[in-house]
């Protein structure tokens, strides 16, 4: 394309590249849909087998056919990933901002995870004061919504065994606070300063899969709220996100 | 056996069609199926589901359409319908609860025997 250089040409290059990113939004809508249909067949076939649905397995089946199941279920998780951070990183986000209860935010995000968290042993505790309940802060709810299933997500997936997540969100001054600290694996030390970078993954969680794109697009969303994250880890012992969010709408 | 339970499954795919049949058979559900959207609600009448399994993308009339209709109907009205959708965006499930879905799996999320499980619950 050659450089545009009055205003019409550069209404018209940008027309062009928001039809072209609007094609590409829906290739990878359909892609998506169509990957996970076959996945899904892969995951209750694989689940049948070794529930012995359809007659009983030797030992060495049972191994290989769970090594099987799990690979499909790390395709699943990533093409999670990808349609997330899609979703959430495509010519900057549009934001709709609403009166938000953070605190039904947080409940659903938890809710949402109750299955997973069973399944890894984890015990998620919310806490927050019972007259703060309902305040509200003007927010884009699915977005903030994202980002706290992002960090319960990664909460569960690094947790150890009878882990333990706390969500608190309290009030301060006109800013809402919410931690989300759990008593996982953790961070190393070398790694928080990159923490929120694309495709940044630490080292200590790389036979895990993931795609390091989930935290990248979290800290964006905050940023653009106009609030912060930050995170303290101790490898080892465990990680707190601490998001802090201005109660009014940024100019 | 008039206490088992009738499954009606929509659903385009033929293996995962089948995978459910299979698996919901083994649970002691009848089971009927369709590979397509048309006349669904005429099926609906003839079957007589006790709870209806909803694919979304379907060839000819959409999983959307046909909950509408099944909604708007004095018979099927009340009648426990199941998305169940590999469309798992925040919109497609906000549609699919104003449309008056009474649950929506995402079905890559789930296994056949959570899938039983929710049935069984539903219907208990």
């Amino acid at each position: 394309m050659p450089t545009p250089r009055t205003h019409k040409e550069l209404e018209e290059a940008l027309a062009a590249c928001q039809a072209h990113h609007q094609e590409k939004a829906e290739f990878i809508s359909m892609m998506t849909h169509q990957l996970r249909t076959p996945l899904s067949g892969n995951k209750w076939a694989l689940n049948m087998l070794l529930a012995e649905d359809v007659g009983p397995l030797t030992s060495e089946q049972r191994t290989i056919l769970t090594r099987g199941l799990r690979a499909t279920e790390e395709m699943i998780l990533l093409l999670q990933d990808i349609i997330h951070a899609h979703k959430h990183d495509s010519w900057g986000l549009v934001y709709t901002h609403t009166p938000t209860s953070i605190s039904s935010v947080v409940h659903a995000a938890v809710c949402h995870f109750e299955q997973d968290a069973r399944v890894h042993d984890v015990e998620i505790v919310i806490e927050e004061p019972e007259h703060e309940a309902d305040t509200l802060i003007i927010a884009d709810e699915q977005k903030i919504r994202f980002v706290i299933q992002n960090l319960l997500e990664n909460a569960i997936k690094y947790s150890k065994e009878q882990g333990h997540v706390q969500v608190s969100i309290h009030k301060e001054n006109d800013h809402i606070v919410i931690h989300i600290a759990d008593d996982g694996i953790g961070i190393p030390a070398d790694a928080l300063e990159h923490l929120g970078a694309k495709f940044f993954r630490a080292h200590n969680v790389l036979e895990k899969e993931g795609t390091g794109l989930g935290l990248f697009t979290a800290y964006k969303i905050i940023r653009e709220h106009g609030g912060t994250i930050t995170c303290e880890s101790t490898e080892g012992q465990g990680t707190t996100f601490s998001i802090t969010l201005p109660c009014t709408q940024p100019a | 056996m008039s206490d088992t339970h009738k499954v009606l499954f929509i659903e385009d795919d033929d293996f995962l069609r089948s995978l459910v049949v299979t698996k919901l058979q083994k649970n002691g559900f009848e089971v009927a199926t369709k590979g397509d959207g048309a006349d669904a609600l005429a099926l609906i009448n003839q079957e007589k589901p006790d709870i209806l399994l909803l694919d979304l993308m379907l060839p000819g009339v959409g999983g959307f359409e046909i909950l509408e209709a099944i909604r708007n109907d004095a018979t099927w009205r009340d009648l426990k319908v199941i998305i169940f959708s590999n469309l798992g965006e925040e919109e497609d499930i906000q549609k699919g609860e104003a449309l008056g879905a009474s649950e929506y799996m995402i079905k890559s999320n789930f296994t056949l025997d959570e899938l039983v499980e929710k049935i069984q619950s539903m219907l208990a």
